[in-house]
């Protein structure tokens, strides 16, 4: 079953192999809850929204075609789950934070600052993980977007221009700006 | 490239996707300005520290959830129609044979009390009131009552006023000509009687 690419694997599941199912599971379980965290940094959230693309992938299978690497296929469909549950979020926050009291406002952003002295109590290096995943998700869409694909997946230019739907051109010279505008954030 | 626009050749360096030129002049510009060197080297430390960003991990019961919710899904995609579906090619025999006798017990039912349930009634599916005329109830009267019965008085006058009647007092004129055949009835059963007791 190793031997089998995503392609062979996803055909076969079409035709009713459920193991084929499970061992595209195993490959990309933690490959999406890593490319999912980047949006929400939240695990829990992200380990849901990552059960979710693969509910979506056992039930809408046969909607995949193989003009498509099947990699680009589900990285679409979890960053497009992430997506809908961000905008999601931020109506709730918006929505909760203005139905607080000024006194309720005043305790949250005291916890809010609590929490952030107790990050910089961690070690450097952990403070440094902590603050890039903290800024990614505050990136431009078009930015966080590609820079999770790229630097946190690792993939290629063309498998992200498959995802994105971007010319590589358009990739590259975005990757350029999202480092330099992470660089900044962080900074 | 220059140091205005050195930022734009970063991520083409890192990728080496510059032209040995290229690379010379992007190099030569960081020796040169501290402004470039700063960024390019900010820019190396970040991939260093995403590369280095300790992987996450599913948990361990990820793979068991995740089932648990398949199956749920499965179950909801169940519609009505399929339950329906299910229901009738999975049910047994005998509660087909079952659902085969009452339907018969119901049209048997249907047939000897002369419901008529399937009749489309024409009439009233044209919002019109059904109003017998005389020559209806000849024909009505003709099929089951002795001929004898029209040379009474009653039919006699039951038969001229029917012209203009409404349906509601044709039942009322079928009703006196029931209380008459009753009366004849027993007329007939108390000369039986008399016969009998003559004998």
């Amino acid at each position: 079953m190793t031997d089998y690419t995503d392609e062979q694997l996803i055909l076969k599941f079409q035709e009713g192999d459920v193991k084929s199912y499970n061992e595209i599971v195993e490959r990309f379980k933690d490959r999406l809850l890593n490319f999912v965290n980047g949006y929400m940094n939240d695990y829990e959230v992200s380990q849901n929204l990552v059960q979710d693309t693969f509910v979506k992938v056992y039930t809408h299978g046969h909607s995949y075609k193989e003009i498509s690497k099947f990699s680009t296929w589900i990285y679409t469909i979890a960053g497009n789950l992430a997506k809908t549950e961000l905008r999601k979020l931020k109506r709730r926050k918006t929505y909760s934070f203005s139905q607080l009291s000024n006194d309720e406002k005043e305790f949250s952003l005291d916890k809010h600052s609590m929490a952030m002295s107790n990050n910089s109590e961690r070690t450097e290096r952990h403070q440094k993980y902590h603050d890039i995943r903290e800024a990614i998700p505050k990136l431009n869409e078009d930015f966080r977007n590609i820079i999770v694909l790229r630097d946190i997946q690792e993939l290629s230019y063309d498998e992200i221009s498959n995802i994105t739907g971007l010319a590589i051109g358009t990739v590259k010279s975005r990757i350029n700006r999202a480092r330099l505008k992470l660089v900044e954030m962080i900074s | 490239m220059n140091s205005d626009n050195f930022e734009d050749y970063i991520a083409a360096y890192i990728d080496q996707e510059l032209s040995t030129s290229e690379a010379k002049v992007f190099e030569d510009l960081m020796q040169s300005d501290q402004h470039c060197k700063e960024k390019f080297d900010q820019t190396m430390k970040l991939l260093k520290n995403i590369k280095a960003m300790p992987k996450l991990e599913t948990s361990h019961d990820f793979s068991l959830i995740l089932q648990k919710r398949i199956d749920s899904s499965k179950r909801l995609e169940i519609s009505f129609i399929d339950k329906i579906s299910n229901f009738m090619t999975s049910s047994k025999p005998a509660l087909n044979f079952a659902l085969s006798f009452g339907a018969v017990a119901v049209f048997t039912f249907i047939y000897l009390n002369d419901l008529s349930v399937f009749q489309v009634d024409i009439d009233s599916a044209e919002g019109t009131k059904k109003i017998l005329t005389k020559k209806h109830i000849e024909i009505d009267l003709a099929s089951g009552i002795d001929d004898e019965f029209f040379e009474n008085e009653d039919k006699e006058i039951f038969v001229n006023d029917i012209e203009d009647d409404t349906l509601g007092k044709i039942d009322e004129k079928f009703k006196i000509n029931f209380k008459g055949l009753i009366q004849d009835v027993m007329k007939e059963v108390k000369n039986a009687r008399t016969f009998d007791e003559g004998n």
